[in-house]
């Protein structure tokens, strides 16, 4: 159970680096 | 009285009490929204997590805020439920799986509330209240501050800031959700729905079989779900249990709460614009949508000539429709809740007619903009607004402007980006699971019914909706990673479309309306934006429309 755990919040921080970076990319698509 | 003219009072009576509340609450949202002064409880929240109140965000910093926020919410949310059992008032139910934990985190946290477990045999008393009713409130707060944030953009002018997210999503909670639900939840109380703390009840039935009778704080959760166009159930069955939903008064205002905000937030742009008949044009586009889904829906399930005996038998579409509120309260629901994000119902989806259910589902792929979402509605239509300036400015050769900034190429990227957006994910985990072993494993029905199912699952999951047809399997593991993913992307790339175009008229100088400036407060304006959401939608979703819905009516 640990182990799915571990994976659904590295899943999560996964998803959201995306749309960080998504935000960076757009900023330098502003640029 | 028929239940026909019943459901067609009950209309006239929601366009009525809507209508006396579009100027007084539209004119409240633009105040909390808009004010100098801070109330006391919002300084000492402030003071407790470190905000400076009057530090204005560049839009990128908003979205970013947005993200944290999010981003610790899913995480707290998805832990609460794996250790809810060692938590008081959790009914003796064990904590919940990995996958649904995730899923369900994922879609309370982006205000969809897709649910892939039973409310009453999953969740204690106290992972509602202090998890999935609490993200009810935030989400929906983040929501209308995005919202906020985009009307700013059209008011502000040589400036890249947007406001700051964490007085909007704090005011959004304290002066408007938290009064409206205190109200809202006394009279569904007063109603007759259940408020308690009680232990599930074991009774013995007349025909001598065991019955499990569940309890919680029902009434006040109930009022933020449709208030906050959340649509996630105490109970499985959602709106059509009777402890939720108990009688037809209750019916008809939990429809009216789902409606309320979104209805009165174009008014709220007017005021902040200072010009209401920018409002008035779009709240007349969100009209005319919903009035043409509420009698497409209401005549197909009135309808008996496509539904087969039972149906002729039963003078309408009477499977999976709650036998307390009828086909007529069914239809007005069903349109209410796809044209919202709400998602909430008090009938099966599933059962509807193909054609009944396919204006569901075509309500659900518009994004929700009639009136949508709590703030994504207010957000996605300015942006179909923006659209429509172009392409009737592409029409007529003038430069497409609206309420006093110019639409040019870059604002009109993020105008198609975010359009794009929600296809895209839709679409792809659609084929997907079409089109893998993995996700057809899940498929229990085949032909243009399953197709149906499975779109209208991805398209509920990534327009924030959360109502859903049954018959696929979504609790398969398949289901729950990919619908949390939709859910997570379906919500934020567009945000984050919508707030870059923010910044983007933000920076603009206002440009003074001329003699060769489009008239965006007119009939024909209205005419013009209906007309292209209809385009923009049914040109996108069409192949899936008639493989799916049209296939089967036709058949």
């Amino acid at each position: 159970m640990w182990g799915w755990d571990l994976g659904f919040i590295g899943m999560t921080i996964g998803a959201f680096l995306v749309l960080w970076l998504l935000v960076k990319g757009v900023e330098r698509f502003e640029r | 009285m028929g239940s026909a003219g019943a459901g067609w009072l009950q209309f006239a009576l929601l366009v009525a009490a809507l209508a006396a509340c579009y100027v007084p609450l539209g004119n409240y949202i633009a105040r909390v929204f808009t004010s100098e002064k801070d109330w006391a409880i919002e300084r000492g929240f402030y003071k407790l997590i470190g905000i400076d109140r009057t530090a204005d965000q560049k839009w990128s910093v908003y979205l970013r805020s947005i993200l944290a926020f999010s981003f610790v919410s899913v995480l707290f949310l998805y832990g609460l439920q794996r250790v809810q059992h060692y938590l008081p008032y959790s009914e003796g139910l064990p904590g919940v799986t990995p996958d649904t934990a995730w899923n369900t985190a994922a879609s309370f946290v982006t205000n969809t509330n897709w649910q892939n477990y039973a409310g009453e045999s999953t969740m204690g008393y106290v992972s509602q209240m202090t998890g999935l009713v609490v993200q009810q409130f935030l989400s929906a707060a983040v929501g209308l501050s995005v919202a906020i944030a985009m009307i700013r953009g059209f008011v502000r002018s040589r400036t890249d800031k947007l406001g700051n997210f964490w007085v909007d999503v704090t005011r959004c909670t304290v002066r408007l959700l938290i009064p409206i639900a205190i109200v809202g939840g006394l009279i569904l109380i007063a109603g007759g729905a259940i408020e308690n703390f009680h232990s599930y009840q074991t009774v013995t039935t007349l025909s001598g079989a065991h019955q499990t009778i569940p309890g919680g704080p029902v009434g006040s959760s109930e009022i933020i779900k449709n208030l906050g166009n959340n649509g996630g159930g105490w109970f499985n069955t959602n709106a059509a249990h009777p402890f939720e939903n108990p009688n037809p008064f209750t019916d008809w205002f939990i429809i009216f709460t789902l409606l309320l905000i979104p209805f009165a937030t174009p008014r709220a742009f007017g005021k902040m614009v200072k010009d209401n008949r920018q409002g008035y044009a779009l709240v007349a586009v969100m009209v005319i949508i919903w009035a043409a889904a509420v009698g497409g829906i209401s005549f197909f399930e009135a309808h008996t000539g496509t539904g087969g005996a039972a149906t002729v038998l039963a003078h309408h579409a009477a499977e999976g429709t709650e036998v307390r509120f009828g086909t007529p309260a069914c239809s007005l629901f069903a349109a209410s809740t796809t044209v919202t994000s709400t998602g909430a119902v008090n009938c099966f989806h599933d059962s509807l007619t193909p054609f009944g259910g396919g204006i569901a589902l075509f309500d659900i792929a518009l994004g929700e903009i009639a009136p949508g979402g709590i703030g994504a509605g207010m957000y996605g239509i300015l942006i179909l607004a923006v659209v429509t300036v172009f392409v009737a400015g592409l029409m007529v050769g003038r430069t497409p402007e609206y309420v006093g900034k110019k639409i040019r190429p870059v604002e009109m990227k993020y105008a198609a980006l975010y359009f794009l957006s929600l296809p895209v994910i839709i679409l792809t985990a659609a084929g997907l699971s079409i089109g893998t072993h993995i996700g057809q494993r899940s498929i229990f029905n085949p032909g243009p019914h399953g197709l149906t199912e499975i779109v209208y699952a991805f398209a509920s999951e990534a327009n924030n909706n959360g109502s859903a047809f049954a018959g696929l399997g979504t609790s398969a593991t398949w289901y729950q990673i990919l619908g949390g993913f939709v859910m997570l992307f379906g919500r934020f790339v567009p945000e984050i479309m919508a707030l870059g175009l923010a910044g983007s008229l933000a920076r603009q100088q206002p440009v003074p309306a001329s003699a060769g400036t489009l008239d965006t407060r007119t009939p024909l304006f209205v005419g013009m934006v209906v007309g292209v959401v209809l385009v923009l939608v049914g040109l996108t979703y069409f192949p899936a429309l008639a493989l799916g819905p049209f296939a089967e009516g036709l058949h």
